[in-house]
């Protein structure tokens, strides 16, 4: 459903040019929970927006859906659903308002919308409070809205950029079970996240990314069995030690980059 | 786009900010309660002030203070005698009469002021400590006759007035004084005329007769409203464009906005249409709020007398505050558009704000005048507008250039937001600010859109519209020199400026400018010589019809003028004329018109539309070109552009189009220049005259043939 190809991005900063993404290739197939994972700064919400389009690669490619994100952008758009850690809700819209308004923007003929969120509703539990204005809604009850703004058009694709960072053990928990919803109901995932724990419970497959490249690929028994370690965290801290070992990268216009990676996503 | 209006769903979009803004009880603030405060405050205030004013004018009492007793009653005689010789039938004094109510004189009518005369021991320091207004001494010169008539008995004394320099009521009290002792001494010169000559009348008499109307307060206050109303506008809209863009960012919606597969210019419309609704509503709460307060609190009465409040000059500005309310909107939205937060798209708009003053001084100063060129300085040109408008003069030239220059600064300004609006959301990697939008673009060969040609004529138009205006004017210079001039211009404006354009929005120069594609020389160069030769016959019928519709008759002076400058081109070689008005003209204005125009807007319209769109613009350049108005060349180039566009579009280049526009401009200097020799072999043309039957129609039928060839020996542009 998604595929990635040989994506490199590249950034101008003050002092030259910086390699957000380098060369970076991975897929997820539909009813797949696929995990890019990495520190802040490894190049996960750039490799996101180039799934959406919003962002042109340098070099290399992204299909969705069979379509180049490039070059029919909205076309792709419409395929994707997308929440972030960071959304928010319209403060004075109802909750139905703001949904079916999200609904209108992705093309969904209002009377199916409607139905569309009827059902949303009895499967995240926001009955009872679609006619409440956003900023009355709890923070739960805030997350739970943002959740089914991603689904109103039924995309096949789903993308989810760091979807647990700043919650609690119930807003957790709510995320774990709609991914467990998107994933029953075949949709192909991408979570971008740091929480590797996390990450551990919720994702087929794994892509760890650092310094923008791709440095291990697999199923958790793929890893265990390439790295030699049990958890996602032990393989990443092995990761950082060697890459510290290692002099400076530098990149094609010979500007140095720290191996931790401090640039923004 | 177009899809998104007919699907009805731009217009959700639309209610959704509207109604997602107006539910914000910020927004309500200014939009209701800040009107309804602002007037009724601003009215007590004006009333207090202007009743203060008035009863202090009717009040003025002045303290002078005296040393001695003595002094009292020489000083006390002199105001006695002096008020009365003022207000007496015999005292005439040397006074400006007003027509038509010549009895209005303040001098005369005024009541008289009050005099309090108190004994001091030290005068300077009560004088400087503002207990009295004047310190006065009375100087009694040798020979006092204290038998004297009263008024002869003051004659010879002489008054030692202090003052305090700089305190109006201190020296209005010692101009009030002098008035007195004048008046004393006007009245004895009197009484020794009739005593030696019996001679009643004064030496010299002014008599001065004012013209016009008494001036009114509107003239004054027409200047002060447009600017309170377009800043209270200005007011209302500076909330929603801040909440529906940074706030959008702020409270986490915008990524969200922009992962939908909406075009980003269309979420800003949207935004767009909701921050100009509510300005609008600001305006017209400001414009009631305001007609209610005049109306209800007797203000209106006080300030603007009978006639009451100018009901129908607000309403007359109403428009204009809807046209700014598009163009402040515009911007604001601009430049909320770079802030990630509310914090800083404030700190963004106050300056602007405190900008936006600026013009408004300027509308006060004297000397400011809606001239054509002051028409296309943004901001200002409402500004003078409005106040013209308030005052009752209003004139179509500079309404028309202030409402097409604000329309066109609107869309380009809008095009900009449109590029710089939700970057944040995407790009957190890179700086995102102005710099994005005036540093050359990296990405490269991007085919040219409505939005990249807004962007253009908005820095384009008023160049153009100076430039053309100052040589329009420009009497000094030889007609040889004005015209390299105005080919230079017109070369660097059409040719060189769409080009530096071009490469710095990193357009394509092939997608853009279209200089070679498809033509098929062979086949085509007869069809461009019969276009060419035959086009003037139809371009001359356009404007004897013009003439004849009524739209643009030529003044005398125009004839006379275009008659002098035909006889001055007889005396120039024709291949300047040539090389001036129709090579140069057609490779600059064909790069442009045909060239980035045409091909902006195919981006956005169907061809036969966009054709007809820059044949719109085509003629509308050529109406603004000069110092007046040029009505009557719109509907001949407008004609000559679509058909020029038509070519371009047919054949995929400019070439064509430039041989056929050189070819139709030098064939008319040409005969203009050859008129005589024309006419005296008996092929007289007459300029508001219809040509010959057979001339148009060989004209015609040159024209279809040309057409016709190009129609069918041309492969059309990317079908």
């Amino acid at each position: 459903m998604i595929v990635a190809s040989n994506l490199t991005k590249r950034f101008t900063i003050a002092t030259g040019t910086k390699t957000a993404v380098d060369s970076l290739s991975f897929f997820v197939e539909p009813g797949e929970v696929y995990g890019l994972l990495g520190p802040n700064g490894a190049g996960k919400t750039t490799t996101l927006r180039m799934v959406m389009g919003l962002l042109k690669p340098d070099e290399g490619y992204v299909t969705v859906d069979g379509l180049r994100t490039d070059s029919a952008t909205q076309s792709v758009l419409g395929r994707l659903g997308m929440i972030s850690t960071n959304d928010g809700v319209y403060p004075w819209l109802s909750a139905r308002e703001m949904l079916i308004y999200f609904a209108d923007l992705y093309g969904v003929p209002i009377a199916d919308a409607k139905r569309r969120l009827e059902k949303l509703a009895g499967l995240l539990g926001l009955n009872g409070v679609l006619d409440q204005r956003c900023s009355t809604l709890s923070t739960g009850q805030r997350q739970r809205v943002i959740l089914a703004r991603g689904l109103m058009h039924d995309p096949p694709v789903m993308l989810l950029d760091e979807p647990t960072r700043g919650l609690d053990i119930i807003g957790s928990r709510t995320t774990f079970d709609y991914i467990d919803l998107l994933r029953s109901q075949g949709k192909a995932v991408l979570i971008s996240t740091h929480r590797l724990d996390e990450a551990e419970r919720l994702c087929d497959r794994f892509g760890l990314l650092h310094c923008g490249a791709l440095r291990y690929e697999g199923t958790l028994e793929q890893l265990r069995a390439a790295t030699g370690k049990e958890h996602l965290v032990d393989m990443f801290l092995d990761l950082l030690d060697e890459t510290d070992g290692q002099a400076h990268a530098v990149d094609q216009t010979g500007t140095s980059i720290a191996p931790s990676g401090n640039e923004g996503h | 786009m177009l899809e998104l209006i007919r699907s009805g769903r731009l217009w959700r979009m639309c209610v959704k900010e509207l109604r997602e803004t107006l539910r914000d009880r910020r927004t309500l603030f200014t939009l209701i309660l800040m009107p309804l405060l602002v007037y009724p405050l601003l009215s007590m205030a004006l009333q207090r002030f202007i009743l203060l004013s008035a009863s202090k004018s009717h009040t003025d009492t002045y303290i002078v203070g005296v040393s001695n007793e003595a002094d009292i009653e020489p000083i006390g005689n002199a105001i006695t005698t002096g008020q009365q010789a003022t207000t007496a039938n015999a005292y005439r004094p040397l006074r400006i009469e007003t027509q038509p109510s010549p009895n209005d004189t303040v001098a005369v009518k005024k009541p008289s002021s009050n005099w309090k005369v108190v004994v001091e021991q030290d005068l300077d320091a009560q004088l400087e400590a503002g207990r009295i207004d004047l310190a006065i001494r009375v100087v009694l010169p040798n020979g006092d006759d204290s038998d004297s008539k009263p008024a002869m008995r003051l004659n010879p004394r002489r008054f030692e007035v202090h003052y305090r320099q700089s305190d109006g009521h201190s020296e209005a009290a010692v101009y009030a004084f002098q008035r007195l002792l004048q008046a004393v001494n006007d009245q004895q010169a009197l009484q020794l005329r009739e005593r030696f000559g019996g001679m009643r009348e004064a030496a010299v008499e002014l008599s001065a007769i004012s013209i016009g109307r008494p001036s009114s307060i509107m003239s004054s206050i027409s200047t002060v409203i447009p600017l309170i109303l377009l800043l209270m506008t200005i007011t209302g809209a500076v909330y929603p464009a801040i909440d529906l863009t940074a706030g959008e960012r702020e409270r986490g919606t915008m990524e969200a906005l922009i992962s939908t597969p909406v075009p980003r210019f269309a979420l800003l419309i949207s935004k767009y249409v909701a921050v100009v609704t509510v300005s609008i509503l600001t305006a017209l709460v400001n414009v009631a709020g305001m007609f209610v307060t005049l109306s209800v609190g007797g203000l209106g009465r006080a300030i603007l007398g009978n006639d009451g409040v100018p009901w129908y000059s607000l309403l007359q500005v109403f428009p204009l505050l809807v046209l700014f309310s598009g163009f402040f909107s515009a911007i604001l939205l601009a430049l909320c558009c770079v802030a990630k937060s509310f914090k800083e798209a404030q700190a963004y708009l106050i300056p602007v704000m405190l900008l936006s003053l600026g013009p408004g001084v300027l509308s006060v100063l004297p000397g400011i005048y809606l001239t054509p060129n002051m028409a296309v300085v943004p901001l200002l040109n409402m500004i003078l507008l409005a106040r013209d408008v308030m005052a009752g003069h209003f004139q179509w030239l500079p309404t028309l250039i202030v409402v097409a220059s604000t329309l066109l600064y609107s869309i380009a300004i809008m095009a900009i937001a449109a590029r710089l609006f939700g970057l944040h959301a995407i790009a957190q990697t890179s700086e995102v600010s102005w710099k994005n939008f005036w540093l050359p673009s990296t990405e490269r060969n991007k085919p040219p859109n409505v939005g990249e040609l807004a962007v253009f004529l908005a820095m384009f138009f008023p160049v153009y519209f100076v430039a053309t205006n100052t040589i329009g004017v420009s009497e000094n210079i030889s007609l040889l020199n004005r015209l390299w001039t105005k080919a230079s211009l017109t070369f660097f404006l059409f040719f060189l400026l769409p080009i530096a354009y071009a490469w710095w929005r990193g357009l394509s120069f092939q997608l853009t400018f279209r200089p070679f594609d498809n033509t098929r020389w062979i086949i085509l160069f007869p069809a461009f010589l019969l276009l060419s030769s035959g086009l003037w016959t139809i371009a001359h019928e356009i404007f004897v019809f013009s003439e004849w519709l009524g739209i643009a008759s030529l003044s005398p002076e125009q004839i006379a003028a275009a008659n002098q400058t035909k006889l001055a081109l007889k005396q120039l070689p024709l291949v300047v004329i040539w090389l001036t008005m129709a090579i140069v003209p057609a490779i600059a204005e064909e790069a442009f018109f045909r060239g980035f125009a045409l091909r902006s807007l195919q981006k956005l319209m169907k061809p036969s539309v966009a054709i007809f769109a820059s044949a719109i613009l085509f003629g509308a350049f050529h109406v603004v070109a000069g110092s007046i108005l040029s009505i009557e060349r719109f509907l001949p180039t407008a004609a000559l552009g679509w058909m020029l566009g038509w070519i371009a579009w047919r054949t995929g280049s400019l070439i064509p189009g430039i041989l056929v526009h050189a070819g139709h401009n030098g064939l008319l200097f040409t005969i203009a220049r050859y008129e005589d020799s024309l006419r005296e072999a008996g092929w007289g043309i007459a300029d508001q005259r219809h040509l010959p039957i057979p001339w148009l129609a060989t004209g015609i039928a040159v024209v279809i043939a040309g057409v016709a060839i190009v129609h069918w020996g041309s492969r059309r542009e990317g079908g």
